[in-house]
């Protein structure tokens, strides 16, 4: 992958990418915690991919990045659930910025690239 | 990790399900709260529901299902109503042991969780949207 057609398909868009695929892995976790508020003996799920993001981007490969999903060490309420609301519901609105902003960078890039096409 | 296009809709979908089937619950309850039958019979018994988790293949979370219903104390409440068409011998009728304010506060959260169920759907409809843009840019 690393020696592909360097233009069209850099690192950065790459990660970009993977970023993209972490934060859309977190999307679903957050839907899935406030879909489980009530539900008995549930832990909020959590998504981690930067800092393997950060590791495979150093590393010259972002196709490497690992999204990992983890439970939640939170204290729990009686029913054993310990799903914050507000947390989760901040955490939505702050990861479809992320998303956004993710978006808009690749649009950045391909801008670029449809610059030094057409001219 | 769920690779099907739009999962997290799926995600906020069941949620939104699990809490309206809970309202429906509490309807019923309510609905049936001053039901009255003969004490060779049981009462009317409050309708609980069971939710348990989707949990996906690499241990994430996919969402909340209805895994069943359970039902409260068939003996409920008897009482003394000896003009009743119902009452047995010794003037007893059975009445549903519900809590009416037990019904209000489950409403409140049942309610509460399906609009946060629906802010969801609307966050990932909102991300989907910027996602199907890539490569319209200017």
């Amino acid at each position: 992958m690393s020696g592909s057609i360097g233009g069209i398909s850099d690192n950065v868009t790459k990660a970009l990418h993977m970023a993209l695929n972490g934060l859309d892995a977190r999307q679903r976790a957050i839907s899935s915690n406030l879909a489980n508020i009530e539900t008995p003996g549930y832990h909020a799920r959590e998504v981690n991919f930067e800092d393997s993001l950060r590791d495979a981007f150093a590393d010259g490969d972002p196709t490497q990045t690992l999204t990992t999903t983890s439970q939640s060490l939170a204290a729990t309420r009686l029913n054993g659930n310990n799903v914050n609301i507000d947390f989760e519901v901040l955490n939505s609105s702050e990861n479809v910025l992320r998303q956004k902003l993710v978006v808009q960078a690749l649009n950045n890039k391909y801008s670029l690239l449809r610059t030094a096409i057409t001219g | 990790m769920m690779s099907q296009v739009f999962s997290t809709f799926a995600v906020a979908r069941s949620g939104m399900g699990v809490y309206k089937t809970w309202l429906d619950a509490v309807a019923d309850n309510v609905a049936n709260i001053d039901d009255v039958s003969a004490t060779s019979g049981p009462a009317f018994q409050e309708r609980f529901v069971a939710v348990q988790p989707i949990i996906d293949a690499d241990g994430g979370g996919g969402g909340a299902m209805v895994a069943g219903a359970q039902f409260g104390d068939p003996n409920g409440r008897v009482t003394y109503e000896p003009n009743h068409p119902l009452a047995d011998a010794n003037g007893l009728v059975r009445r549903p042991n519900i809590d009416l304010g037990d019904q209000m506060v489950y409403m409140q959260l049942a309610q509460r969780g399906y609009q946060a169920n629906l802010a969801s759907f609307d966050k990932a409809k909102e991300a989907y949207e910027a996602a199907i843009s890539i490569g319209h840019g200017s």
